[in-house]
């Protein structure tokens, strides 16, 4: 695909209401293939809404969403064409509780895709591999630590090859100890080309990984830049602030 | 704190399956009743229920056999239940037990179709749908069965079996039945009549176990929906590998429950004149005159019944229980 | 076409106003073409009178009123006897007493394990003679047994939830026992249990209508026998079940009323 004319994912004048309350104003944002945005903002700011528009966990009520090339009209769930296309990690992991690691990696191939259980459970060991839990693979979820949950979560999504992989705070319900495996195996990931959208408060991440960082504020992207210039030379007043906050509260950490 | 420690020990010898509690939960930092009055009422609260027991049994006793001088006939009763009809029929009564089996056993069936449906119908994408299933629920939760069963055999008997063609089926030469169809459904004169029962029946549990199933459903974590449809998984995949192996293991204790009531709610139907054991019951009653044995003999069949009923479902309940990995 | 349809407002017109229109309109047209098709004539107007009658300007309760008012007094009388029976058995269930554990366990068996209809024949049939009891008695009786069985679960599950640290905190301030229950214990048990045991008022009103094959001039009763006079079945059926579904709908919402305040609180 040629990258620079057509963007992955496209948001345009976009608007989402709760009720009354405005989550997403006017959002203005284009992702190209295989790029690594970083979205960061203060709590309730929209964060998640916006890359839950994206898979449809959200529908927008006005303007447009692109991914994939497909449009998608306000309201519209995901079409067929896009499924399991676009990977999601959730802050609280979601693994299916009452079944395997292993089986929770394969059902999606194997429901989804048609894959026969043994090539199923093939690329699974395969992904476990690359997150580095292949010993894990008979285990149940409640066996794992946090992060070890975690990293499941990432390789099942990873299973259905998506063309997309977001990241919901993905390291917000770890200790301490745990948060740096999993930004490992997602700093991995940026070798695949595999286009990443990822909300996170861990700025060190930001700065070494993305190519993008968003800063959001009550539903509006305030502002968008190289980690470089987003980290040194913020344009705006709010981003300011809010790093200020942010790294204060890291340095005194 | 030594206290504390003993509590729950004693708690959790207690807490046990049919006490609605769920097993093995610790009540630390809860007191209980027990403990306090175990103390110092023991043998005072023996020796006055005692009592209070034998005072009641014997003024029971004195006013059957004084007071209505009532005479009590066991071996005639018996007799007269166990009688073959003519011709060497199953008794009457046998076929009653039968026939509340069976109203049992289709009841359930179709009360779990239709309550698993209009369950998962209040979770549907269709606003709708998702009303209607509500309304259904609320209205049938709330009513009196008594009043839905009069409505509903009306409406049945007028309205459905002619709309369904069954009355036509039904009213097929006895002859055609095969003894599987005999052993399933009952005799054939009685088809139409165990159908209308069933319908009344399932009708009424299909609105409680929607319910069950609408708070298992909603037990179940928003994130797992979530993860689910974000793989791509497809809708009823999502149901049958993902939610229902979860809902089940929660649903499946009340589920039991309703089962038990549906067994004993059936012996309402008889007031619409279904033939099984209630109506079978006063029709001896009332032709032997034996009211105080025969209507014993209905109770503790029907107590044998879902007594046993809830041993198995209990039995059912571990195994189906024992196939889901469950940690807390 | 489709994406008209997605418009959101068409969206919100449309899941308000016009699916629960249709649903009310579907169910109307059954029932409406249903009592069509045996030539059914609705006579709706004459329902009225059943509920309240006028002679010479002075109004007086109809049939179907009357009958309500013989059910919330069995209603009520029951409730009453099943708070006894429930606190009694929830206790001789957490008491030391073998015997009492004993009878409590045999007397839930018992009724949980039987039809609530067998239960009344039972009553009305042979403990009735034999102790004597009118067809009042032994339904409220039966009722206030039946529903007690399930109301005791409601005050054991209460009375051990009651927190370690009230009842340590009122023996700590030298409260005697029985002030400690009476001003500490009981209170906050019974704000617990407020909504749980309105939620058995409603089975007790909705259960109460099976008292009608013992022939009390209940509100099922009456309208049986409106139906047997008049041949107004479904009129006749719609109200009373309308009338039961007000009963019970406005005590599930004062319960929920009552959890939300708590809740609140
Ligand atoms: N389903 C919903 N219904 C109503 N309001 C919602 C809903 N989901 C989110 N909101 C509101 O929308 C706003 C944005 O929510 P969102 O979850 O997108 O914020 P966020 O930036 O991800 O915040 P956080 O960092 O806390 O996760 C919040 O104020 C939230 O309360
Ligand atoms: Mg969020």
């Amino acid at each position: 695909m040629s990258d620079d004319t057509q963007p992955i994912i496209a948001f345009e004048k976009t608007n989402k209401w709760f009720g009354s309350f405005q989550v997403l104003k006017d959002v203005d944002l284009s992702v190209r293939e295989s790029e690594c945005i970083v979205v960061c903002g203060p709590s309730g700011s929209g964060k998640s809404t916006l890359i839950r528009c994206i898979n449809r966990l959200e529908k927008h009520d006005q303007g447009v969403v692109r991914v994939d090339g497909v449009s998608l009209e306000p309201g519209e769930p995901l079409p067929r064409e896009l499924r399991g296309k676009i990977g999601m990690v959730f802050q609280s992991f979601n693994l299916f509780p009452h079944m395997t690691v292993l089986r929770n990696l394969a059902l999606a191939p194997m429901r989804n895709l048609g894959m026969d259980k043994e090539k199923a459970e093939e690329t699974a060991l395969a992904y476990l591999e690359r997150v580095h839990i292949g010993d894990q693979a008979e285990k149940y979820p409640d066996q794992l630590s946090g992060g070890q949950q975690q990293r499941v979560a990432i390789a099942r999504a990873l299973c259905m090859q998506p063309d997309i992989l977001l990241f919901d705070e993905p390291t917000s319900s770890l200790d301490p100890e745990m948060i740096r495996e999993v930004l490992d195996v997602i700093y991995e990931l940026t070798d695949d080309g595999i286009t990443m959208v990822c909300v996170t408060h861990e700025m060190g991440f930001a700065r070494k990984v993305s190519d993008r960082v968003i800063f959001m504020d009550h539903g509006e992207i305030v502002e968008s830049a190289t980690p470089d210039e987003f980290f040194d030379a913020p344009r705006e007043e709010r981003t300011r602030a809010f790093l200020n906050q942010i790294l204060h509260y890291e340095a005194s950490a | 704190m030594s206290t504390t420690g003993r509590d729950s020990r004693r708690d959790n010898g207690r807490v046990g399956r049919g006490d609605g509690t769920p097993v093995g939960r610790r009540d630390n930092g809860r007191v209980s009743i027990r403990e306090s009055t175990r103390r110092f009422r023991l043998t005072r609260l023996d020796g006055l229920l005692l009592v209070v027991l034998i005072a009641a049994a014997g003024w029971l006793w004195y006013r059957s056999a004084i007071g209505v001088a009532y005479r009590w006939d066991w071996p005639q009763a018996l007799a007269t239940v166990f009688a073959s009809g003519e011709g060497g029929d199953t008794p009457f009564f046998l076929m009653g037990i039968y026939a509340t089996l069976r109203l049992s056993v289709w009841g359930a069936v179709l009360a779990t179709i239709l309550g698993v449906l209009i369950g998962v119908g209040r979770y549907s994408e269709i606003r709708a749908l998702r009303m209607f299933c509500g309304t259904y629920i609320q209205i049938l939760r709330n009513i009196p069965p008594l009043v839905f069963i009069f409505i509903f055999y009306f409406f049945i008997s007028s309205q459905l079996m002619p709309l369904l063609g069954l009355d036509v089926v039904f009213n097929r030469p006895a002859e055609d039945a095969s003894g599987w169809q005999r052993f399933l459904f009952g005799p054939p004169a009685l088809w139409e009549n165990l159908i209308s029962g069933v319908l009344c029946i399932s009708f009424i549990s299909a609105a409680y176990i929607a319910e069950v199933v609408r708070a298992g459903l909603s037990a179940i974590p928003r994130g797992q929906w979530e993860a689910g449809e974000s793989l791509g998984i497809p809708v009823l995949d999502r149901y049958r590998f993902v939610i229902l192996p979860q809902a089940l293991a929660r649903i499946a204790s009340p589920l039991a429950g309703q089962y038990i009531s549906l067994v004993k709610d059936s012996s309402i139907v008889s007031l619409i004149s279904v033939q099984e054991l209630t109506f079978v019951g006063s029709e001896i009653a009332n032709s032997s005159g034996l009211l105080f044995e025969v209507w014993l003999l209905v109770a503790f069949v029907y107590f044998l019944l879902c007594l046993s009923l809830s041993v198995l479902l209990r039995q059912v309940e571990r195994q189906v229980t024992r196939h889901f990995h469950q940690f807390a | 076409m489709i994406g008209v349809l997605r418009r959101p407002w068409v969206r919100r017109v449309l899941s308000n106003w016009i699916q629960p229109a249709a649903i009310a309109g579907i169910l109307v047209f059954a029932v409406t073409r249903g009592a069509e098709n045996i030539n059914y004539r609705w006579q709706w107007y004459r329902v009225g009178d059943f509920l309240l009658t006028s002679e010479n300007g002075a109004w007086s309760a109809g049939p179907l009123v009357q009958g309500l008012f013989v059910t919330l007094e069995i209603s009520i009388l029951s409730l009453l006897l099943t708070l006894v029976i429930g606190l009694a058995t929830a206790m001789l269930r957490l008491s030391s007493s073998v015997i009492g554990r004993g009878l409590a366990r045999g007397y839930l068996e018992l009724i949980r394990n039987t039809p609530l209809l067998i239960q009344l024949y039972v009553m009305y049939f042979v403990l009735g003679p034999i102790l004597g009891w009118g067809q009042t008695t032994t339904a409220i009786a039966c009722l206030a047994a039946f529903q007690g069985a399930y109301t005791s679960e409601i005050f054991r599950a209460g009375l051990r939830a009651i927190p370690r640290g009230q009842v340590e905190a009122g023996d700590s301030l030298g409260l005697s026992r029985v002030d400690n229950y009476r001003y500490v214990i009981l209170p906050q048990v019974i704000r617990n249990m407020l909504p749980p045991l309105t939620n058995e008022a409603v089975s007790l009103v909705k259960n109460s209508s099976i008292v009608s094959v013992i022939a009390i001039f209940d509100l099922t009763t009456q309208g049986r026998n409106l139906i047997a006079d008049t041949f107004l079945t479904f009129e006749i059926w719609l109200t009373v079940a309308a009338i039961y579904l007000v009963v019970t709908l406005a005590l599930s919402t004062a319960a929920a009323m009552a959890e939300r305040r708590k809740a609140g609180a």
